[in-house]
């Protein structure tokens, strides 16, 4: 992380305690990942460290290449890294662990359950009990404001609700982290800035640690408490900003100055590090 | 309304061109009868019964083979789309096999196995395999990865997996699978009574040839293309009902 | 070296299952000493072939079965495409014909066989006959699905330049259908020979199906088996031809790598 050379309009602040990053949330340090392809090896990562505390809001912003999803991959364990060290809750990730919850770019949701058993995917695939978790899918539906949908199938739902099906899936099983790989990417603009706001919501009223990776920079600034700027090939973080902004957040905030102020900022930071 | 009215009108255009070509230029049954004698042939074969046997018979053996073929298929497809070392090896030598004409095989089934429901049945099998088995294949790599990421991330055995994600992912490939088997099933069987067989419609087709009896052809043609259709609209609505979303 | 060793797998795994089931074949057959009727050595087999191809007894069965099958091949697919464009070029025909051709499709065609033989004879105009009517369906469906595929911002692209008829056809609406229309291809390819070999149980005095029918009557399995492996070597050479042709004609086109898109096929 170079941020000697540049001229920051807001001074980046080490706020990360690494320790209790360590005990209770995300830690990653000195990860680099190295894939074998058909044309030699291939460095996806290199050397990426950061944290996630415990109920921080995360923004990893980047564009595509630059091996957002990869770190995604890793940190949920279905991807092992070449080289550093993944800590979650003080345990090493290394094969796949059930305090992640996991939302992707499309809901993917099984279209042949319906929402309530959608929901309650993750607790099936775990071999737990899904009686006990009947009435948790239930309140997770009311908190994503879908609850009259229960028995209804995927198909009946637009974009928004199923990805709001899926932010419920992936906090079923009440995990440490919530993993959120472009998860608003695939909808129209309307329906994403109502998105933002409903995960702010939900995201304050569950304490959850988020890592949310996205090519947004609007999405990035509204959402996180820190914002990880990645670039280059193999990917690493270049530059970080803390997100000054009070919460909560609403729609008269984007229109804010000191909000469109932080969004130049990192496009400033883009044009000048980000080499994707 | 359109939709169905337009089949209907040229169907009866079709008809009657039939009708009248063959009255004007007065053709000889024994090439191509009026659709009244086929009619006729009809009303004999099927309400006064003559064809109700062969009927049954051929039923009989395509189910059976359909059945069998349909399941060794499906079986073979599921395992070998789990086991990527089988898929492999195994793989591309049922889809070279599936550009061999394998009916072929007709004739070597009557010194394998005699002249009888057998040798249909196991015809009837043979062609069902193939469709069914490279569909269930290409359906068990239809998941989504991000759903089988989702499972693999909880953890999940790998046969809940299977039963949650694959199958599930895969069934609208194999029921294709199954509509196209269901009508090569009875022309697997048609085939095998063309050759090895003493009743079914395919024995009724061919020894009526020799008879130059054609109007009774026709209804025979057309009856199995009825038996084609109407276990086609089966398979159909079972894969309508079946996978729904 | 990782993508050449990949190819040298997949193209040696196949081989390599063949040939374990030859040896299962031969061991079998040594070991339990079937009457040679019932289940001939594969080495006799393989011999019986080379025989009749190089000492060219079964070359002209093979070469009636090759002419009858491409002729019927041919005019099948000129009908095919021909009823496809005229049917998609105009919707009152669409409307009314379209259903009723998707309805003959589910009859099984190879029965029409005997009839053909009363209409058309002994003789390898019944072959013809009957490869033209098989391979007609799996060709017009996906012609006419192919041609119904154009991207409609092209077309209204085509409409708005005021492109000709003739003109839409040429430049877009059959170069969109191309790689649909080279699936139908393929697929008629190997039923071409299927149908030719049917109607050469039943009629004829020639071909390969003949020969399979002649042989297995006069209990030389040795030779029905022989001409059975020809047959599956002109199935696999034709649609490996008429595969290889598509790559390079349709060549903008990716063909389907993924095995998803291996899956439909029409039925006979």
């Amino acid at each position: 992380m170079n941020r000697m050379a540049q001229p920051n309009l807001w001074p980046v602040l080490h706020t990360v305690d690494t320790a209790s990053a360590y005990k209770a949330g995300l830690s990653i340090r000195d990860v680099s990942l190295t894939y074998g392809t058909s044309r030699g090896p291939l460095r996806a990562l290199d050397n990426l460290s950061l944290d996630v505390k415990p109920g921080e809001f995360v923004a990893v912003l980047g564009p595509s290449g630059c091996g957002k999803s990869t770190l995604l991959k890793l940190v949920s364990g279905l991807l092992s890294a070449t080289e550093g060290e993944i800590h979650l809750k003080g345990r090493p990730v290394k094969s796949p662990r059930s305090d992640v919850g996991i939302v992707f770019q499309q809901a993917t949701l099984l279209p042949w359950k319906t929402v309530l058993n959608n929901v309650l995917v993750p607790v099936r695939a775990m071999g737990l009990p899904v009686k006990n978790y009947r009435d948790k899918a239930l309140d997770l539906l009311k908190l994503v404001g879908l609850e009259a949908f229960a028995n209804h199938y995927p198909s009946e739902l637009s974009g928004g609700m199923q990805q709001r099906v899926a932010v419920a899936r992936g906090l079923i099983h009440d995990p440490a982290l919530l993993l959120m790989d472009e998860p608003f990417a695939a909808l129209d603009a309307m329906t994403r800035e109502h998105m933002m706001i409903e995960l702010q919501r939900i995201w304050a009223s569950t304490h959850k640690s988020v890592l949310f990776i996205t090519h947004s920079i609007q999405e990035a600034v509204f959402l996180a408490d820190r914002v990880l700027i990645m670039g280059g090939r193999p990917g690493r973080v270049v530059d970080e900003l803390v997100v000054p902004l009070e919460r909560p957040r609403t729609v008269e905030t984007m229109a804010r100055k000191d909000f469109n102020d932080l969004l130049g900022h990192l496009r400033h930071v883009f044009g000048e590090k980000s080499t994707c | 309304m359109r939709r169905i009215l337009a089949p209907l009108a040229a169907l009866t255009v079709l008809l009657a061109v039939w009708h009248y070509s063959v009255f004007f230029f007065s053709v000889d049954p024994t090439v191509l009868p009026s659709p009244a004698d086929v009619g006729s042939a009809l009303y004999t074969g099927l309400v006064r019964g003559t064809l109700h046997v062969h009927v049954l018979a051929t039923l009989k053996a395509a189910a059976m083979g359909f059945v069998v073929g349909c399941c060794a298929g499906v079986g073979l497809g599921v395992l070998l789309g789990e086991f990527r070392v089988g898929a492999r090896f195994i793989f591309p030598v049922v889809v070279a096999l599936q550009a061999m004409p394998v009916v072929a095989i007709a004739p070597l089934l009557i010194v394998w196995l005699g002249i009888g429901t057998e040798s249909k049945v196991f015809l009837a099998a043979i062609v069902c395999f193939f469709p069914t088995f490279v569909n269930t294949f290409s359906g068990m790599h239809a998941s989504k990865s991000e759903l089988l990421d989702l499972y693999k991330a909880a953890g999940a055995s790998r046969w809940l997996t299977l039963r949650d994600v694959k199958l599930p992912s895969a069934a609208h490939f194999i029921f294709t699978g199954l509509q196209i088997a269901v009508v090569l099933s009875l022309t697997g069987c048609v085939v095998g009574e063309f050759i090895a067989a003493t009743s079914g419609l395919g024995y009724v087709i061919k020894s009526l040839a020799g008879q130059l009896d054609v109007s009774m052809m026709f209804a025979a043609i057309f009856t199995l293309s009825a038996l084609g259709m109407a276990c086609g609209l089966l398979v159909r609505t079972l894969h309508r009902a079946i996978v729904f979303w | 070296m990782l993508r050449v060793t990949d190819k040298l797998v997949s193209l040696l795994a196949p081989l390599f299952t063949i040939t374990v089931l030859f040896l299962t074949w031969y061991a079998a057959v040594t070991l339990f000493k079937p009457p040679s009727h019932l289940i001939p050595s594969p080495d006799d087999v393989l011999l019986r072939l080379w025989s009749g191809i190089v000492g060219g007894d079964m070359l002209p069965h093979i070469g009636a079965t090759i002419t009858a099958s491409l002729i019927g091949y041919c005019i099948g697919v000129a009908i095919a495409l021909s009823l496809a464009i005229l049917l998609t070029e105009f919707p009152v025909l669409e409307n009314s014909f379209y259903p009723l051709v998707l309805c003959f499709q589910s009859i099984p065609k190879v029965s029409i066989a005997p009839l053909v033989f009363v209409w058309v004879g002994f003789g390898m105009q019944s072959q013809v006959a009957l490869v033209a009517l098989i391979c007609f369906f799996p060709l017009f469906t996906s012609a006419f699905a192919g041609l119904k595929s154009v991207d409609p911002n092209l077309s209204n692209m085509f409409r708005v330049s005021n492109a000709g008829r003739l003109h839409t056809m040429l430049h877009l609406r059959i170069p969109s259908a191309a790689p649909q229309l080279f699936v139908g291809l393929e697929i008629s390819a190997s039923f071409a020979l299927v149908g030719c070999v049917v109607m050469e149980f039943i009629n004829a005095t020639q071909g390969t199906g003949f020969l399979i029918v002649n042989s297995s009557n006069t209990l030389d399995t040795t030779t029905s088996i022989a001409a059975m492996f020809a047959l599956g070597i002109l199935g696999l050479i034709s649609s490996a031809l008429v595969r290889a042709a598509g790559q390079k004609i349709v060549f903008w086109h990716r063909p389907a790598t993924n095995i998803v898109n291996l899956a439909p096929r029409s039925a006979l």
